[in-house]
This record gives C-alpha cells, sequence and structure tokens, in this order.
C-alpha cells in the first residue's frame, strides 16, 4: 500500500445523517483517518473535536426540528496538509444570533460562541464557505509537523543580517526556479531559502511557510508557490535572494512577493532579475497579470514595486498584521495593522473591459483603468433577480477575510451581510475584504447596500475573479488605527486620500442613520 | 455514555462519568445531574477518569453545576482528566474557572 508521504493528494467521504447519535460516528472516521495519514495523537485528536464540534454545530442550527438531511464530511491527505471539509445544506449560519465567546469568566457562555472557539484554536486554517442555496462548506485545515529553519539550524547560523555589513566581492549570479538544480541539493536550496528570510525578517514574515524548507519544497512542487532564487556561481553555489508566484487557486492572475535579497549582495540588480525571471515563467503560463502588495510603513517597497512596472490599483488599510515587523525600519515599527498599496501590472496587452460601476465610484475608476492602461466599456446598472452566489473565507498568513460575490442576487446583500458576521464571528478578522464583479449589472447596487454595512472603497481589482475584473471594497473594525502611511508617489497618493475620504463618508453617512 | 451518582454524605455526592461526552450525550448528563443539583448537597466530587472524550457540550454542564454550587456557597471538584480532555478544558479557559484537581481524595478532601 502506498505510504501518505506520496506527492498527491488522497480524498476519502462519509456522509452522516441529521442524528447526534451519529456524531460519534464522525469522530471515530475522523480519528482513524486522521492516523492513517500519520498526524500525530494531539493533532488528530485536535482535529477530532474541531469536527465533532463543527458537526454540532451544523444539527443544531443548520435545519429545522424534524427536518431531514444529511452531513459530508471529507478529507483531503496532502503532503503539506490535512484538511476536513464538512458541507451540509441547510440554512446559513446566522451568527447574530449567537454571542461571541469571552471564556467562562463572565459567566455567560454560549454554545455556538465556545463551540466556535474550539473549532478555531483546534486547527491551523478555517475557511468558510457559503454557497446560497447550495450549502455551506466549512473547511478545517491542519498543517503537517514540520520543522521550522529555526528548529533545523543553531541560532549562531540564523543571526539577523547586519545592513552594514561589507558588500560580497562582485560577481555573477545565478537566477533559476527553485528546485531546479541538482536533486541532491533540493533540500539544501530550501533550507538556504528559509535561512535567509529567518536572517532577513526574524520570525515575523506573514508568510509562515518561508520558514519551513519542507513546506517551500511541497508548495512549489504541487505549483501553489512558484519560487525563484538567485545563487552565487561556482561548485558550492549558494542562494542570495528568493521572489515567488503565489497561486493557490492557479488563476489567471496571481500575487508576486516573498522577496528578500541578502544585503551583502543587494544593489545589484538581483531583485529586478528574479521579479523579471518570474514574469517570465507566467507569461509561459498564460497568466494574464501579477498582482504585489507594497507596505506604507515606509516607501522604499512602493518605489522599487513601481520601477519595476507596476501600477497602483488601490489600497488596503490594516491589510498587514502588526505582528510584521520590518527590520530594516524598526524605529518606525507600527503599532497596529499596517496599511499597503495594492499594485498591478499586465503580463500581456489589457482586454479591454465590460464595466458595470457604481455611480459614485465611476470618476476613480476611469482614472485607475487609464492609468493601467485598459480601454473600459462603462455600461448602466440593472436590476438583479433571482440568486446570487457569494462565498466567504479567511485569507490565512495575513488574518484578512475575504467574501467573493461571483453573481449578484436579490439576496446578495443578506449573504454579504452574513459572510461578515460569520468572518467577524468565527474567523476573529479585523479587517474583510468584498470583491463584487464589475462585469455584472447589479454591482453598483450591491456596492451600495455594502457600504450602508460599513464596508468602503478600497480598489480596482483586475482579474482577481474568474469573471473578470473586481471592485475591491473593504472593511475595518471601528478603532482599528491605520497609522501615518507613507505613500510619495502621486496617483497611489491619490489613491489613498479617495480611500480615506470613502471611509469617512461611509461612517458619516451610517453615524447619521444611527 | 454512562453517569453514575452515589450520595456520600448530605452535603456531597460524587459523580462518575465514563465514554464520551459531545451534543448528543450531553443532554443525558445534564439530565443526571439536575436531580442532585436541587438537592442540598455542596460539593460534587466528579471523576473524569474514565471520560475518553468530551465536547463544548459537556463543559457547559460541568460550568452550569459550578455556576449552582458557587451560588449555595458550595464547589465542584474535578479529577482524573486524560490529557485529551484537559486539553479541551484549557483551551475552553476552563481550567481557571472550575476546580480541578489531582486525585480523588483531594477532590473528597476538605
Amino acid at each position: 500500500m502506498g505510504s501518505f508521504d506520496e506527492r498527491r493528494v488522497i480524498r476519502t467521504t462519509l456522509t452522516l445523517p441529521m442524528d447526534g447519535r451519529f456524531l460519534k460516528v464522525g469522530r471515530s472516521w475522523v480519528r482513524r483517518v486522521a492516523r492513517l495519514a500519520k498526524l500525530g495523537l494531539e493533532q488528530t485528536e485536535a482535529l477530532v473535536l474541531a469536527a465533532d464540534e463543527a458537526a454540532a454545530n451544523i444539527l443544531q442550527h443548520a435545519f429545522e426540528p424534524g427536518e431531514e438531511g444529511q452531513i459530508s464530511l471529507s478529507m483531503e491527505i496532502g503532503p503539506v496538509a490535512v484538511t476536513l471539509v464538512l458541507k451540509d445544506q441547510g440554512l446559513p449560519f446566522d451568527s447574530a444570533i449567537q454571542p461571541s465567546y469571552h471564556g467562562p469568566e463572565d459567566g455567560q457562555v454560549s454554545r455556538r460562541g465556545l463551540g466556535l472557539h474550539l473549532i478555531r484554536s483546534s486547527v491551523d486554517r478555517v475557511q468558510w464557505y457559503n454557497h446560497g442555496k447550495e450549502g455551506k462548506e466549512l473547511r478545517l485545515t491542519m498543517l503537517r509537523p514540520t520543522r521550522s529553519i529555526a528548529d533545523q539550524l543553531p541560532l549562531e547560523e540564523l543571526t539577523p543580517y547586519v545592513e552594514s555589513q561589507s558588500r560580497a566581492p562582485d560577481q555573477s549570479y545565478q537566477v533559476r526556479l527553485f528546485g531546479t538544480g541538482r536533486t541532491s541539493q533540493l533540500r539544501q536550496e530550501a533550507i538556504q531559502v528559509a535561512r535567509c528570510a529567518y536572517r532577513t525578517y526574524g520570525y515575523t514574515y506573514a508568510h509562515e511557510s518561508l520558514y519551513y524548507p519542507y513546506r517551500i519544497i511541497e508548495l512549489n512542487r504541487n505549483g501553489e508557490l512558484i519560487s525563484a532564487v538567485a545563487l552565487t556561481e561556482g561548485d558550492t553555489p549558494e542562494v542570495v535572494g528568493h521572489a515567488a508566484i503565489e497561486r493557490p487557486d492557479q488563476g489567471r492572475v496571481a500575487e508576486i512577493g516573498q522577496a528578500l535579497v541578502v544585503p551583502a549582495h543587494r544593489s545589484r540588480g538581483i531583485l529586478e532579475r528574479l521579479v523579471g525571471f518570474l514574469e517570465g515563467v507566467a507569461r509561459e503560463r498564460q497568466m494574464l497579470g501579477l498582482w504585489a502588495t507594497a507596505v506604507t510603513v515606509h516607501s522604499y517597497s512602493q518605489r522599487v514595486t513601481e520601477k519595476l512596472g507596476y501600477r497602483a490599483s488601490g489600497v488596503a488599510l490594516g491589510l498587514i498584521p502588526a505582528s510584521v515587523t520590518f527590520k530594516r525600519f524598526e524605529d518606525q515599527a507600527p503599532p497596529h495593522r499596517e496599511n499597503a498599496v495594492i499594485y498591478f501590472k499586465y503580463l500581456e496587452p489589457p482586454p479591454s473591459a465590460v464595466v458595470h460601476a457604481p455611480r459614485h465610484h465611476l470618476p476613480i475608476l476611469e482614472e485607475i483603468y487609464a492609468h493601467l492602461g485598459v480601454s473600459v466599456d462603462f455600461r448602466q446598472p440593472l436590476d438583479c433577480l433571482g440568486p446570487g452566489r457569494v462565498t466567504a473565507t479567511e485569507i490565512g498568513p495575513l488574518r484578512c477575510g475575504l467574501i467573493r460575490v461571483f453573481q449578484v442576487g436579490s439576496d446578495t446583500a443578506a449573504e454579504i451581510r452574513r459572510a461578515l458576521a460569520d468572518l467577524r464571528e468565527i474567523a476573529r478578522t479585523q479587517v474583510v475584504m468584498l470583491d463584487l464583479p464589475l462585469s455584472d449589472p447589479g454591482t453598483p447596487w450591491a456596492c451600495q447596500e455594502a457600504e450602508q454595512v460599513g464596508f468602503f472603497f478600497c480598489g480596482l481589482g483586475p482579474h482577481f475573479s474568474p469573471e473578470g475584473d473586481v471592485l475591491r471594497l473593504q472593511y475595518l473594525d471601528s478603532g482599528l488605527g491605520i497609522g501615518d502611511p507613507q505613500v510619495p508617489s502621486p496617483f497611489a497618493r491619490r489613491l489613498l486620500e479617495y480611500v480615506l475620504a470613502q471611509r469617512q463618508r461611509v461612517a458619516g453617512a451610517r453615524d447619521a442613520r444611527g | 455514555m454512562n453517569v453514575s451518582i452515589s450520595t456520600d454524605t448530605p452535603e456531597r455526592c460524587t459523580v462518575r462519568v465514563q465514554g464520551e461526552v459531545d451534543a448528543y450525550t450531553a443532554v443525558d448528563l445534564e439530565k443526571a445531574l439536575a436531580g442532585p443539583l436541587e438537592s442540598k448537597a455542596t460539593r460534587f466530587v466528579v471523576d473524569l477518569s474514565r471520560v475518553t472524550y468530551l465536547s463544548s457540550a459537556g463543559l457547559r454542564v460541568l460550568l452550569h453545576v459550578h455556576q449552582v454550587l458557587e451560588k449555595r456557597g458550595g464547589q465542584a471538584r474535578l479529577f482524573g482528566l486524560v490529557p485529551p480532555v484537559r486539553k479541551v478544558f484549557e483551551m475552553a479557559g476552563f481550567d481557571r474557572v472550575l476546580r480541578i484537581v489531582g486525585s480523588s481524595e483531594e477532590a473528597a478532601g476538605d
């Protein structure tokens, strides 16, 4: 029989009736499959608990008394993670019914609040999908334990880089895809990438996989990550730079980032070569474009990103968690979540777009499209009839929520409100992004409805959806500070001012409504 | 899931729980404890050494017992938690509120 270390994802499914007596059947099944998947005892029991709490939650809330239904449990066993998926076709969750869980000290413990708290505490990642009338899907992911670079190398090999350290001698560098050198050196190359990340960022970089050599290998192997490395020449090449395309959904656009260059080798065009190389790889894979985020706590990454030909298309307030610090700028370390400018670059001539823009955002969208060099056919909004399609998920590493509307329908406003409540309640996200399809005639109405619950303008997401461009809105918990963004570029500055003004407008309108 | 309850003294009873306490079986646990909670007992000794699984539903039942007893100046003492069960208490913060002790003697003692 094959080992679960093989480079493929194995799936298995169990269907249970909506009957509390079968909860133990589900637990036994999850326990056995998790052990087969070689999860340790503690991780297995954590996954069992999460599964049981989720199933009990569905039993309790998803169906009317006496109504028949089923819960489908699936487990996806892969080399990097084990994911449990629960699906049901019951009522959507209404987290407004149940209070949040605050611990037993306050004397009031809601069953649902405590259950959701245990789910969140048990697994590494929770993703939540509302498929409207087609039901709900909850994905609970447990990452396989693997050693981080801090567990693999002695401390003296992980000392932070010193910015003022002497420059390496002039030399040539090779830039290629990660892992395409000698097979015997694959693991060593992954260790070197992780070591560079640790020495550059400490343990604070939001994309934690970069610290785990095994995950770097597996994510590149399954295509979720396309890493490029810069190496010194010679018989024992050394990794001195890294950048990657993150492509978890294998879409036509993806994020480029995870860039780092060892200080002794900086100012030699390595970053430009890495990015150029990855853009070439993306073109070969017929990707339409790449997007990037650049923080505003300093202007360095914005300048570099624009120099590489990327153009601002939005400003996301509070996108980056406060745990991310920047070693070069520690004296400016923010006490709150950090903002980011969103950039985009087309890798081929951009197709023209059919856009149904909300009237009040039409001027700024015209400016953004012109800035990106896209010709646009702006059309009138239409009434939306029939059901829509909305999913909600948590963006793991940045601890943001993301609500994606694929099709606007008469129920979309209610679904957005519900998804927002779920993300804030279940995933405890302070920041939520909402993507509305600009090709959909109902988007102007959906935007208006979303702004009534506190969403405000973020920017344009070119081809962020299979349906095409999206209008990205954002929601921030009240009281979340945004610091003093440093945005030197004129157009990015224009976007920042617009976003801040919109945030104020939306908040003012909500206050006026009371 | 099985529950047995013995009255040791008018003030103290011992509750022995065996098996898995989930959203379905917690109802039976709650029902079994209802009678003793209405009595004058101020000390519950709760033996969880044979509980192999406990979910949020079980935690809520135990919290309710704690709250009722505390109101009348009493206490519930839990012992025998196996590691996965203890972990659930810790994740929920219930180890800070419920009295978890190391042995049956300590649970029954003053």
